[in-house]
């Protein structure tokens, strides 16, 4: 029973606090059911361009890795592994974002190694190409840590939201109207027991 | 003295590969192909029979051969001057080894990568090991300085501020046919006049490719200005020059309209389609250029660079077929 630990007693004060009880989970639930709503937008917002960015690096890769293809010979091997290795390093920084109370990474590019003025001619353009799609990297790592992140509290907050829906609210609502029931009972029964007094008293005299 | 020379290079020029060795190229899908085309070859006698041969150990073979041919020439006895003509034509191929090193200097590679690329055997004032071991690209100039290299302070600042290995290169190129003309004049005006033409135009082929570097790529006009080298072919310097600080596209269409073949493909960020035809256009000038210089001393340099050619053409068609690229093989690409 979801509503187990809990001590029932067939007492007004408790059913009245009992259903301050049933308020709360009840405003909690409706706020869980926008939060999981809000997810589910946000959620389909990223997949949507998840799906674009995805596209577009796998368009443009396709495209470099033909092109590299085809001047790796020409400009020769030994190029441009040497000027591969020389490109300097990158600074990023990861800045905890709150979606929802949800923590979530943002990555933020500090410092990209310059491109322009380094390559000759034929690799740069490449390069240059190379440099852009990093950023579209980036931007897919991201987004993809977002989704996942995301994902999870998502399927976290359903199991809750049905929990509740399902499971809890109707359970202590039945308790409720149980105690409610039987409070009603027991009232009608001492009203009746005191007018069946009151009539043995009044006809006695 | 230079009859004997003109009919040692004609001599030498039936070594190199025929045309239709290319043409066979063009229907071949694997490494393996490639190494059974060249069976019959000079290049067969650094390849193992029956041995699999893998990319890396063909760029060896390829390169042995272009050094043993380098080796042949420089072996022909010659007067002073024609000596020296010939060295400094070959002294091209110097600068390539000691661009590579530099490179890989700046790449903190190993030594035995750098090497493997190198083209071996040629006889040179540098030890390679030697300029290795000075550990920086500062320090390996200075070492070349002290091997009887120019290389200006201009240069070096260039190199420093923008950190890129793009001005010491164009330097060292420079000087190179600096001193190939020099060394031609000596040899009468016919001599020079030809010897010009060639570094005329293929230095215009490479400020093409420099000039448009600011106007696409927004590289510094200053290091730009500086890479353009001083040698007015079909396309005069200054033009350049101009194009270096032009912002528009269109002019460097309308200034270089004679290049159109390369210009084109170039603005519209097609650089290896501009590298093509920039190959077939040296293609057909050296072309031409065999049959102006057939009896005189740049009938060396065609043949030098009709050897460099095949070297580096081999090397193209056999890294594209190995990533999986169809190579441009046309018979526009060949210099018979």
């Amino acid at each position: 029973m979801a509503v187990a630990g809990i001590r029932i007693m067939p007492t007004r004060g408790f059913l009245i606090e009992f259903k301050r009880r049933i308020k709360a989970i009840e405003e909690g639930y409706k706020l869980l059911e926008m939060k999981r709503d809000e997810l589910t937008n946000k959620l389909r917002n990223y997949l949507e361009s998840l799906k674009a960015a995805r596209k577009h690096v796998i368009e443009t890769a396709s495209k470099i890795l033909m092109e590299f293809a085809k001047v790796y010979g020409l400009v020769g091997p030994d190029v441009i592994d040497s000027l591969a290795a020389s490109v300097g390093e990158i600074d990023i920084s990861i800045i905890p974002v709150s979606i929802m109370g949800i923590t979530v990474p943002e990555v933020r590019i500090d410092k990209l190694p310059e491109a322009k003025n380094k390559f000759p001619p034929v690799v740069r353009a490449i390069a240059l190409t190379l440099y852009e799609l990093f950023e579209d990297l980036i931007k897919i790592t991201t987004l993809e840590t977002k989704i996942e992140i995301i994902s999870y509290d998502l399927e976290r907050t359903n199991r809750i939201v049905n929990a509740l829906e399902k499971i809890v609210l109707p359970e202590m609502k039945e308790i409720a109207k149980m105690i409610e029931d039987s409070l009603d009972e027991d009232e009608l029964e001492e009203f009746t027991r005191l007018k069946i007094v009151r009539d043995k008293i009044v006809g006695g005299r | 003295m230079s009859t004997y020379l003109v009919a040692r290079a004609h001599g030498l020029n039936t070594r190199l590969l025929p045309p239709n060795f290319f043409e066979a190229l063009a229907s071949v899908k694997k490494i393996r192909e490639i190494v059974n085309l060249l069976s019959p070859t000079e290049y067969s006698k650094y390849i193992e029979k029956g041995e699999e041969i893998d990319i890396e150990s063909l760029y060896k073979v390829y390169a042995q051969v272009f050094s043993d041919r380098l080796r042949l020439i420089s072996l022909i006895p010659l007067s002073r001057d024609l000596a020296e003509f010939r060295n400094n034509i070959i002294m091209k191929y110097e600068v390539e080894n000691i661009i590579k090193i530099l490179l890989g200097l700046k790449a903190k590679k190993d030594f035995n990568e750098i090497e493997k690329y190198l083209i071996p055997g040629l006889k040179s004032r540098i030890n390679y090991n030697e300029l290795y071991q000075e550990r920086t690209v500062e320090r390996a100039i200075q070492y070349l300085k002290t091997k009887g290299y120019r290389i200006s302070e201009k240069a070096l600042e260039l190199y420093t501020k923008y950190d890129t290995i793009l001005p010491i290169e164009k330097e060292l190129l420079s000087n190179n046919y600096k001193k190939l003309i020099e060394k031609a004049s000596k040899l009468g005006r016919e001599t020079k006049m030809l010897v010009k033409k060639l570094v005329s135009i293929e230095s215009d082929i490479e400020n093409i490719f420099t000039s448009i570097a600011s106007l696409l790529y927004g590289y510094s006009i200053e290091l730009i200005e500086n890479l353009i080298l001083p040698f007015s072919g079909r396309v005069d310097t200054k033009t350049f020059l101009t194009i270096v600080n032009s912002r528009n596209p269109r002019e460097a269409l309308e200034k270089l309209s004679i290049y159109n073949e390369i210009i084109v493909p170039l603005l519209n960020k097609d650089e290896f389609k501009a590298k093509i035809a920039a190959l077939k256009n040296l293609s057909s000038f050296l072309n031409s250029y065999k049959i102006s210089s057939s009896m005189a001393p740049p009938y060396l340099l065609y043949l030098i660079r009709k050897m460099e050619y095949e070297y580096k053409y081999l090397i193209y068609i056999s890294y594209s077929i190995y990533y999986g690229s169809k190579p441009e093989i046309s018979s526009e690409m060949l210099i018979k």
